[in-house]
């Protein structure tokens, strides 16, 4: 039977936030010469020894696990929450961590995870027409809800990433302050390169390149493995690589708990500033007691945060631009763009052999000038994307130059609400008791 | 900014935060569905443009057999080792020919049974004499590898009723399906749970 | 070197490794499946050219939505059939087969019954028997109307004026696998039909019983590929077959005892996966062929050397 190619701008899972209606005729059009064949069925013939066919077995997929996700999900947030607030002992946090990511992470094959979920969160919002099960849209809720009121408890002892990388974190070394801020910019980038790429229907970026979700499920291909591997090896000195310099959530998480109403403290009454703790965290997350006097004057220092906040849109301006100017060596995340190019190359003799995608595509009827046409509306797309992408980084940089300015009055050792993963390392290293 | 007004923003803007999540949350949840099917997923067209809204029990991955070139990828891309993508007999539309054009090789001596006949590479399509001139072509699953070159000789030389499908009871329903990414045609859709395979010839 | 510049230099390698690696994940590709997963038939493709005896030399586009059948009236007029109708008569729903008298009577096939449409005069519409009935060709001489059904497997033998039909089921029986299953009425007054599964053509006298047959079953081209082909042939004037494949789309014509006399279109001059493709000579010998996915008739003749 005569096949038509569909020109892909509905690569799975097919969100098109500003072509849609282009794709949307196009389908129809394959729709007319697909179904016009599916209406006659030819009889089978007659058996005479009354032979009947077996039937074609379609085993149903497994959802009955799916519900209990969520309620495992809930109870191991309370109980982290709780555990890290109130019980405040590293052991029992340290063996929920280990339930976790038995359960999130080898049961249920680490997907679907919270840390994916952006993404499908994200479509939704991207494509009126894409629709995000309960159970997922939980999944992205629950920790960020909890990270509001509690910190960063699913980081703690919930989330399997988290989980597996916190068991190897043996010999943790510290990573100097200016790295640790520098790099903290790569996890905003790959979050605003996801969003990127949900947006313009490339993929979901996070399940492609999650490192660990080969562990997990028994099965990968060897460049993951290898990645996942070479991460945990670094994992044991550097401690949670993937959660403080890659996770695109965590940096939801960041914001989330900076705004925490009650959050991991690490003594039990006050602050002694005796600086054991603070050896112990392997995350930089614990930030010194501020000197007694004032380093500088209220006016200088006012001064200072005016320039920054001025700078702030000066900076969204340049993202803007540099964002707009990454449209092609990004658009060639999109499929239609990649076969697009590749199919101009070969005409034009740049490669020697052919590609199963252009070989499909030159089999199908769809001629080359259509494709073009997509790829150029892709591409367009991109540029849009990349602008905002580039607000995006441009504000957050704008933000981070005036935290790193503004100096905050700390009488002890507190955590830093945003990085902080409320793993409770510290609480064994203070030497005050409770207060009875 | 003393102690007290910097607790109040904070406490407003964690209150916009959560108002906000709920709101996606709810916007999301929400959401109508927007065809005529009104649920029932036994009346969704399967060549509708958009994607299927029903998100109550999730969706799965399914290949659409009409879009499908028989590329190959569904064995090798697939993130488990051997593929959850088997090929399935729809009897109801094979010819029960003798000489099959999904189970022998275009140059093969003989219609026997023997290896260097058939066209499968794992030997996982097995042939039983029914009634004269009628034989019946059943695949083992536990050979089969989802490489689709019996689905490309019955295409072409028969009644197309062997065809590629993701099996439920293998696939581990990845978020991002990593076949998906690289079918070449495009052929693979998400599909409700509760419906979850695209079956050629009514399904039998 | 103290432990700290250790540590670093331990960080960065780790470091530049998983970079590196990060980058080959980027680039990496899944390897294809090897050779012995390859299937090609492209060798059958190749005709060799001495072989192609017709050139086309001329085509038809009737606007009759998708085409599906072909006749050609005593004086070399042609009649089409397609989804919106059959030529002369628009809109009288979708054709699978036709057949026309030397009074210009048209005998449509229309999947489960016959309509025949007379030159002046209304239509009559004849059902056909069996709850499986797909008619795939009819045939008309000065006595009978002979229809294929492919559904229910057999011959159905009509009067010219209709009636009850007469059940001819083969000898030993007609084995279709697929809606494709033609016959025709040759000079002598015998009928003709492809018993597709076999791949053969069996001669019928009118009551049923077998004359004789020939079949080559072949992916080379002196014979008919796939499972069930030819899936279309006409009669010749000298009594030759021209004959229509699917899967491997090419158009021939055999001598009366089955040998392979000229190539009429090789593979390469298809669109891939057609089928439908009716054949029909007039009696100049000038080939017609239907091609639905071009929605034409495609007009073959000798080469003149």
């Amino acid at each position: 039977m005569s096949f038509k190619f569909q020109v892909s701008s509905f690569k799975f899972p097919s969100f098109r936030i500003f072509a849609s209606l282009r794709s949307m005729i196009l389908l129809l059009w394959i729709g007319f010469s697909v179904s016009a064949q599916a209406e006659f069925r030819f009889p089978m013939p007659e058996f005479a020894s009354g032979y009947e066919h077996p039937p074609v077995v379609v085993p149903a997929p497994s959802t009955a696990m799916i519900g209990w996700d969520v309620v495992v999900l809930l109870i191991t947030l309370t109980l982290a929450a709780f555990l890290v607030l109130k019980r405040r002992k590293r052991r029992e946090i340290f063996l929920l961590t280990l339930f976790s990511l038995i359960y999130f992470g080898f049961v249920r094959n680490g997907c679907i995870c919270s840390v994916g979920s952006v993404q499908n969160v994200a479509a939704g919002l991207f494509d009126s027409s894409i629709g995000v099960p309960v159970t997922v849209l939980i999944f992205f809720a629950a920790p960020l809800i909890f990270a509001l009121l509690f910190g960063r408890v699913f980081c703690a002892a919930v989330c399997p990433l988290g989980a597996i990388q916190e068991m190897v974190a043996i010999k943790p070394v510290k990573v100097p302050p200016a790295v640790e801020k520098v790099l903290s910019m790569v996890p905003v980038i790959y979050l605003g390169l996801a969003m990127v790429s949900v947006a313009t229907g490339s993929g979901f970026l996070i399940c492609r390149y999650d490192p660990f979700v080969g562990f997990f499920r028994m099965g990968a291909s060897f460049p993951m493995l290898l990645v996942g591997g070479l991460l945990l090896l670094l994992g044991v000195f550097v401690a949670r690589p993937y959660c403080r310099f890659l996770c695109p959530y965590g940096v939801l998480l960041n914001w989330a708990s900076k705004l925490s109403r009650r959050h991991a403290t690490i003594t039990p009454s006050d602050c002694i500033q005796c600086n054991l703790c603070a050896d112990s965290c392997p995350y930089n997350a614990i930030l010194e007691p501020t000197a007694e006097k004032a380093p500088e004057s209220r006016g200088t220092g006012a001064r200072r945060l005016g320039k920054l906040m001025l700078l702030v849109p000066v900076l969204i301006v340049i993202g803007v631009v540099v964002g707009g100017l990454l449209k092609d060596p990004l658009s060639r995340m999109h499929p239609t763009v990649a076969l697009a190019e590749r199919i101009a190359g070969e005409e034009l003799g740049r490669y020697s052999t052919t590609t199963i995608e252009s070989e499909t595509f030159r089999a199908s009827d769809t001629p080359n000038e259509m494709l073009y046409e997509q790829a150029a509306g892709i591409k367009g797309d991109f540029a849009v994307a990349g602008r905002w992408f580039g607000a995006f980084i441009g504000l957050v940089i704008g933000f981070k130059l005036i935290a790193v300015s503004i100096l905050r009055k700390r009488t002890g050792y507190e955590p830093d609400k945003g990085t902080c993963l409320s793993c409770g390392r510290c609480f064994k290293y203070c030497p005050v008791k409770e207060k009875t | 900014m003393s102690g007290k007004r910097r607790d109040f923003l904070k406490n407003i803007v964690r209150g916009g935060a959560l108002a906000g999540i709920a709101g996606i949350c709810a916007a999301l949840g929400m959401r109508k569905n927007k065809y005529q099917c009104n649920g029932k997923c036994s009346d969704c067209k399967p060549d509708s443009s958009a994607e299927c809204p029903m998100g109550g029990d999730g969706y799965v991955w399914q290949i659409d057999p009409e879009k499908c070139t028989q590329c190959g990828r569904c064995a090798t891309h697939c993130v488990l080792a051997i593929s959850a993508v088997k090929c399935v007999h729809s009897y109801s539309m094979c010819g029960y020919c003798d000489l099959c054009g999904g189970y022998q090789r275009s140059d093969a001596k003989g219609r026997t049974t023997g290896a260097e006949n058939q066209l499968c590479p794992t030997a996982a399509i097995s042939r039983k004499f029914v009634e004269d001139p009628y034989y019946q072509y059943t695949i083992d699953e536990d050979l089969c590898v989802g490489c689709g070159l019996c689905v490309k000789g019955c295409e072409m030389f028969g009644n197309g009723s062997l065809y590629l499908q993701v099996k439920h009871d293998l696939c581990v329903n990845c978020n991002e399906c990593a076949i998906a990414a690289a079918c070449p045609s495009d052929a693979f859709r998400r599909v409700p749970a509760s419906d979850p395979y695209l079956l050629k010839g009514g399904g039998a | 070197m103290t432990s700290i510049q250790k540590n670093w230099i331990w960080f960065l390698a780790i470091l530049s490794l998983i970079i590196g690696s990060g980058i080959y994940l980027v680039n990496s590709r899944r390897t294809e499946l090897g050779k012995s997963f390859s299937y090609s038939v492209d060798e059958y493709r190749k005709v060799d050219p001495a072989l192609i005896k017709y050139e086309e030399v001329d085509s038809i586009s009737p606007d009759l939505g998708k085409l599906s059948a072909l006749a050609i009236t005593p004086d070399g007029r042609l009649i089409v059939g397609g989804e919106k109708g059959i030529t002369g008569f628009p809109g009288v729903g979708t054709v699978s087969c036709l057949a026309v008298d030397e009074e210009g009577t048209i005998f449509a096939g229309m999947s489960d019954h016959i309509e025949v449409f007379p030159k002046v005069g209304k239509k009559k519409i004849w059902p056909v028997p069996g709850p499986k009935a797909y008619l795939t060709s009819i045939a008309v001489d000065d006595e009978f109307v002979f229809v294929a059904d492919a559904g229910s497997r057999c011959i159905w033998r009509y009067g010219r004026d209709g009636g009850e039909p007469l059940k001819l089921e083969g000898d030993p029986m007609f084995y279709v696998p697929s809606p494709y299953f033609d016959l025709d009425i040759g000079t002598d007054g015998s009928l003709w039909v492809v018993n597709p599964g076999p791949h053969a053509l069996e001669n019928y006298r009118v009551d049923g019983s077998l004359i004789s047959s020939w079949k080559n079953a072949s992916y080379s081209i002196e014979g008919f590929s796939g499972c069930c082909n030819p899936s279309h042939f006409a009669l010749m004037p000298d009594g030759a077959f021209v004959t229509a494949e699917k899967g491997l789309v090419r158009v021939k014509i055999h001598n009366l005892d089955g040998s392979l006399r000229f190539v009429v279109a090789a593979p390469d001059q298809f669109d891939d996966g057609v089928t439908g493709l009716d054949v029909a000579v007039d009696d100049a010998g000038r080939i017609c062929v239907l091609d639905p996915s071009r929605s034409q008739v495609r007009i073959f003749e000798e080469k003149k050397q």
